[in-house]
């Protein structure tokens, strides 16, 4: 089945439960579940499709939201086009990152991108005057358009379905054209890409560029849908959750991250007691896919698909 | 983290301070040959990216299960030695530095010594450098990677369990220490003890001037930002010039 026309039949159900659920809690946890759906399939093309590891993707996520809220909150501008300054200024902040971090070997990219994503936060803890520290930010206005506000869980729930099927159709497309084609190239055998005449490390540049934009985004969505942020939201922990649903829903399918996104995002706030618990199981998600499952969900998924 | 919360427990259980170093030091090795031989050489693709995914796993584990099962607290650890500090040169300090440099300056030398002058440690830089021709040649290198899981988990041990005096045992505190090792590494220049030593001591150095003079909030970050532009500048580090793939 063509990826599109399975992407077609989401939407129609997406949209379909979307009038239906009547509880804002599962509305609104849903709708978080798509912001998270853009992270993960940003990072999905990295790590999925050209194999480079980023533990560092919720400092991005933290780096678009606070940008955008506080463009928004101090200069007064559109949250429109503070959310697009911000990913604007975000994605070239991880060009500048990306350019010499993406130079390392895979383990040494792994600790530095941890590290990145550790002073993100650290500043955003730091500067207490600006983003109010520990204590977070608040007072985000609330996203409207031509007079129609997204003010309750249904409206955000369908504009955030919206944005993370319109990036992951626009990521799927990407993969399929020539681009995605040398991605995978680089993925599997990156001197026999270099062979190939595949600058390897400008593409390596430019994917995580947009995997950055990606995250921004949606950490600009994030603070004006809630309103609040703290640096709490954006952690360690955070990133490594991100990398946990990519992994499980197997590297390099979109679909299979689509429902570990939707899964993962879901249990923890229906066993909120456990809370204390989740990092473990996080770990050993990411232990027994690797020792069982390299491919994660994408098999159960090309074996349906059969 | 796991060295520093057992020497913790065991020096609270008022075990001798020898005898409980030793134990903390051979248990983490156990247990990190342990976690090479049941998760990692089980893994069933071993390319690089499944086994940094792999041990990010494991280091969730390890420290979610500290976490839950003991707590979340910063415990305080006494001072090895029975002075609290010393005065030398006109400055004093916390006597605890003085066993760190120490431990710091005979790791160094015994590191040197065996991965230089020894036959195991020569086998184990063969295996780092191309496994599958030290596998032709006759060596085992599933062995050798166990022994060097037990060192890793050995030497971290010790790192973890002499600095807590300095910096409380906490369930989360290794995070902070293997970054900055690895910002150390990568200022000065990777697969060069004496590389990571200076820089090791030029970010600590840069860290504790913009404690003094800029913010000690951004202590932390100074690190990082340091290693950035350090690979910006000079990717292969100050003092390498080899051993950095750029395909």
């Amino acid at each position: 089945m063509d990826s599109r026309i399975f992407l077609a039949i989401i939407a129609v159900i997406v949209a379909v439960s979307g009038i239906f659920l009547n509880s804002p809690f599962l509305l609104s946890m849903l709708a978080l579940a798509a912001l998270t759906l853009i992270v993960t399939t940003g990072l999905n093309l990295l790590l999925g499709f050209t194999g480079q590891i980023s533990l560092g993707h919720a400092g991005f996520v933290a780096l678009g939201a606070y940008m955008s809220a506080l463009l928004a909150i101090k200069f007064s501008i559109n949250p429109w086009l503070s959310i697009f300054i911000a990913t604007i200024l975000s994605s070239l902040i991880g060009a500048i990152i990306g350019y010499p971090t993406l130079k390392l070997k895979s383990h040494y990219l792994a600790m530095a991108t941890l590290a990145i994503g550790e002073v993100i936060n650290i500043l955003i803890m730091g500067t207490v005057s600006i983003t109010g520290g520990p204590q977070g930010l608040t007072a985000i206005p609330m996203l409207s358009i031509f007079g129609f506000t997204f003010d309750d869980d249904r409206k955000f729930y369908f504009f955030a379905w919206f944005t993370a099927l319109s990036l992951l159709l626009v990521s799927i497309n990407l993969t399929k054209s020539r681009f995605g084609r040398a991605l995978q190239a680089i993925k599997s055998k990156e001197i026999a890409a270099e062979a190939f005449g595949i600058n390897v490390h400008m593409y390596k540049v430019i994917i995580f560029t947009l995997s950055v934009s990606y995250a921004s985004l949606a950490g600009g969505l994030f603070a004006f849908y809630i309103g609040f942020i703290s640096p709490f939201s954006f952690g360690i922990l955070n990133s490594i959750e991100y990398v946990v649903m990519v992994v499980i829903g197997g590297m390099g399918s979109f679909f299979g991250v689509l429902f570990s996104t939707i899964i993962l995002s879901i249990l923890p706030n229906i066993f909120s007691g456990l809370k204390e618990f989740w990092p473990i199981a996080d770990g050993f998600l990411l232990v027994f896919a690797m020792m069982f499952l390299p491919d994660g969900l994408k098999k159960l998924f090309s074996w349906i698909k059969q | 983290m796991l060295g520093g919360m057992i020497e913790f427990f065991l020096l609270q259980a008022s075990i001798p301070l020898y005898l409980s170093l030793i134990i903390t030091f051979f248990s983490v090795s156990i247990i990190a040959s342990f976690i090479y031989r049941v998760f990692i050489a089980n893994a069933k693709n071993s390319s690089d990216l499944s086994l940094i995914i792999m041990t990010v796993g494991i280091a969730m584990i390890l420290r979610g299960s500290v976490g839950v099962l003991i707590d979340k607290n910063a415990h305080p650890v006494k001072d090895f030695l029975n002075f609290p500090s010393v005065s030398m040169f006109g400055v004093s300090f916390a006597s605890q530095y003085i066993i760190v440099i120490a431990a710091t300056t005979i790791l160094i030398v015994s590191l040197y010594f065996y991965f230089s002058k020894t036959f195991s440690g020569k086998i184990m830089q063969a295996v780092a450098a191309n496994p599958l021709a030290a596998t032709l040649f006759g060596v085992d290198t599933k062995k050798v990677k166990l022994f060097s899981f037990a060192i890793s988990g050995f030497v971290g041990a010790m790192a973890g369990a002499i600095i807590v005096p300095i910096s409380f045992a906490q369930y989360d505190s290794g995070l902070m220490f293997g970054l900055k090792g690895f910002a150390a590494s990568v200022v000065g220049g990777f697969g060069n003890n004496t590389g990571a030593l200076i820089g090791g001591l030029c970010i600590g150095i840069a860290e504790s001037l913009s404690a003094g003079y800029v913010s000690s909030v951004y202590k932390d970050a100074v690190a990082f930002v340091i290693m950035i532009i350090i690979l910006f500048i000079r990717p292969h580090g100050i003092f390498s010039s080899k051993d950095i793939e750029r395909v």
